[in-house]
């Protein structure tokens, strides 16, 4: 079981809307993952038992995983370049 | 998934009242556009008042601008100050400029701005969907910027409630 944390500003808002995507594909293409969520501030304590953090807020510093933009989930540009990223990551 | 099909049923046209959408009135910058829709949402009850200056400070270290074929900004702020999920509508003359979610450094020229009050991200993940819907929906945004009246965002969030789930799901 793979685990990934969508962070965001407040925790609710587009990390809920990001997480529903990412569950959905992971689903669809047979990842078993568990998909969770925090506010970037959480993310000070970083990301250990994670194995990715797809973030819609800016994540400056090095919290020991990978770190996928999550931006793309929003606007609808560039969704399947980051689903393959995350997928990539996660087959590793 | 079946949890979210159980507890997503409050649309996006459910959260919009008419008086918490404003047509035609100019605003400065980010700040003013958050502080106009954060007054509206006070008075119909569905957040503190300090929600505007929470959205604001929440701006500034993670902005919501969102580039799209017409940009689009989605302020948010402390859900703890939401009493009730609302959403108000901004739609000025002229575009406001936001920061861009993830990449403060780049700014995005909103054509629209929803100022979100969201309590439970999982009670109020339909009309999140609807709001990313519309972000991507190029022909509802002219339509929402073209609008001359409440009334007219209303009936294009309302048109985008009934088919949210097949454009999401694409």
């Amino acid at each position: 079981m793979k685990r990934v944390l969508v962070v965001c500003g407040t925790g609710i808002a587009t990390s809920t809307l990001v997480a529903d995507k990412v569950r959905k594909h992971l689903e669809s293409v047979g990842i078993d993952a568990r998909v969770e969520q925090a506010t970037v501030m959480d993310l000070h304590r970083g990301a250990s038992g994670f194995d990715l953090v797809v973030a819609t807020a800016q994540v400056t510093q090095d919290v020991g995983v990978p770190v996928v933009k999550g931006l793309a989930f929003l606007t609808g540009m560039g969704v399947d370049e980051a689903l393959a990223e995350i997928e990539g990551h996660l087959r590793d | 998934m079946g949890e979210d099909e159980r507890s997503d049923t409050v649309s996006l046209g459910e959260l919009v009242a008419a008086e918490s959408v404003l047509v035609g009135r100019p605003l400065a910058d980010d700040a003013s556009a958050i502080v106009a829709l954060g007054d509206l949402l006070v008075e119909a009850g569905a957040t503190s008042a300090d929600y505007a200056a929470a959205c604001i400070a929440r701006e500034r270290t993670d902005p919501t601008g969102l580039p799209a074929a017409l940009g689009v900004a989605i302020p948010h702020g402390d859900p703890s100050l939401v009493r009730s999920p609302a959403v108000a509508v901004a739609v000025p003359p002229e575009p406001v400029t936001f920061r861009q979610m993830g990449d403060p450094d780049v700014t995005v020229a909103a054509h629209v701005i929803f100022l979100l009050a969201v309590q439970s991200g999982a009670a109020q993940l339909r009309a999140l969907r609807e709001v990313a819907a519309l972000v991507q929906d190029e022909g509802r945004l002219r339509s929402i910027v073209a609008a001359r009246t409440p009334e007219d965002v209303l009936a294009v969030v309302r048109q985008a409630d009934e088919d949210v789930v097949e454009e999401v799901a694409g």
